[in-house]
């Protein structure tokens, strides 16, 4: 766990600088650097949006937009967490699209269990039982964070998935630190309450 | 450390957030403490499972699309600087054709020397004229002063001031 923690921390002080240092090149005009930007975030900003949306063309789009964004307004960054600016537009940018399509984002278990189940079996896998204890653990898992309300979910998925600091989710959600903190303590509170009511491994697996 | 404390920061031990100083009380009260060392065990285990919900591949040349989306421009400062080149060169042209069409005109000068009163007027309408043109070609508008008081320096009139 040790290591784990020490690789996680070293690998926070490495990106930030560097993603800050990118942003001033992108503002100088560097392609260069906006590329080497773009390719860093695309994975972890798809994942984000497929986390939150469950439809993987829409995830595209809303990925696709918010990398355009962050060149677009690169002018305004003024500093600070680059992950937090970034997320921040991020979820800005899945306002936008609620309002123009005059509805929230269609999230449910079952949109996101299709969406994850099709992605999963595209992966390649060494043994068959492996590969369905991973699944039903997986789906267990979606089915929890899905199951939290909407700013409890985010807080807890830039936490977990996209690995931000709690001041960078208080940036990125606009919140306080302590009311960052209490999201992601109740989101953790229900996840465990509802992996305990059926544990992993524990769920029928289907496909 | 009290139990309640401890508990509210499980979480920012998991992510490697806490000072190194702070790890040595928390391991000396879950040394004294078995239900916290559970709950640590218990929030560890969470995010265990919770990572369990692994990252997707993104979808093919994401950032490539996107990045034929942006187009760099010339930096605003720049933009700016060739803005204003073009706008002084086009008053200093503007001065030069002024003071051009002064020299070549008819000359109603009279034989002592100095202009006539028309002269001085059209020099003000030409001035008048230049600094309509904006605030912002105010370096140019100087040249073209200068220009005009050495046209009119060399007839002799020192009435020159708008």
């Amino acid at each position: 766990l040790e290591l784990v923690l020490e690789s996680q921390a070293s690998r926070a002080l490495d990106d930030a600088p560097a993603d800050e240092r990118l942003m001033q090149r992108v503002r100088a005009g560097e392609r260069e650097a906006l590329s080497a930007l773009f390719h860093r975030h695309q994975k972890p900003l798809f994942n984000f949006f497929l986390r939150g949306c469950g439809h993987t063309e829409e995830a595209e789009d809303l990925a696709m937009e918010t990398l355009v964004r962050v060149f677009q307004r690169a002018e305004q960054f003024r500093g600070g967490s680059f992950k937090a600016w970034m997320y921040r537009m991020a979820l800005n940018v899945l306002r936008d699209k609620a309002r123009s399509s005059r509805r929230r984002p269609e999230v449910t278990a079952s949109s996101v269990e299709t969406t994850w189940a099709l992605l999963e079996d595209g992966r390649e896998e060494q043994r068959p039982e492996a590969m369905a204890m991973r699944a039903a653990l997986a789906a267990t898992v979606r089915e929890a964070v899905h199951s939290l309300p909407e700013r409890e979910r985010t807080a807890l998925v830039l936490r977990e998935y996209q690995q931000l600091t709690y001041d960078e989710i208080a940036a990125a959600l606009g919140a306080s630190l302590p009311a960052v903190k209490m999201l992601i303590f109740r989101a953790r509170e229900r996840v465990r309450k509802r992996l305990g009511e059926e544990p992993a491994g524990g769920r029928e697996v289907t496909r | 450390m009290t139990c309640q404390k401890y508990r509210a920061s499980i979480d920012a031990e998991l992510h490697g957030e806490l000072p190194a100083a702070e790890m040595e009380a928390r391991q000396s009260h879950t040394a004294a403490c078995p239900d916290c060392a559970a709950e640590a065990l218990r929030e560890q285990q969470l995010s265990s499972l919770l990572r369990g919900w692994a990252d997707a591949e993104a979808p093919r040349l994401l950032a490539e699309r996107a990045l034929a989306q942006c187009v760099f421009e010339p930096r605003a400062a720049s933009r700016e600087l060739f803005r204003w080149r073009w706008r002084a060169a086009g008053a200093l042209i503007a001065a030069s054709a002024a003071a051009g069409l002064w020299l070549t005109r008819p000359s109603t000068q009279s034989v002592s020397g100095g202009p006539t009163p028309e002269e001085i007027a059209q020099a003000h309408r030409a001035v008048s004229v230049l600094r309509r043109v904006g605030a912002h070609v105010a370096r140019a508008e100087d040249h073209s002063m200068s220009a005009l008081e050495r046209v009119i320096r060399l007839t002799g009139s020192k009435e020159i001031a708008p």
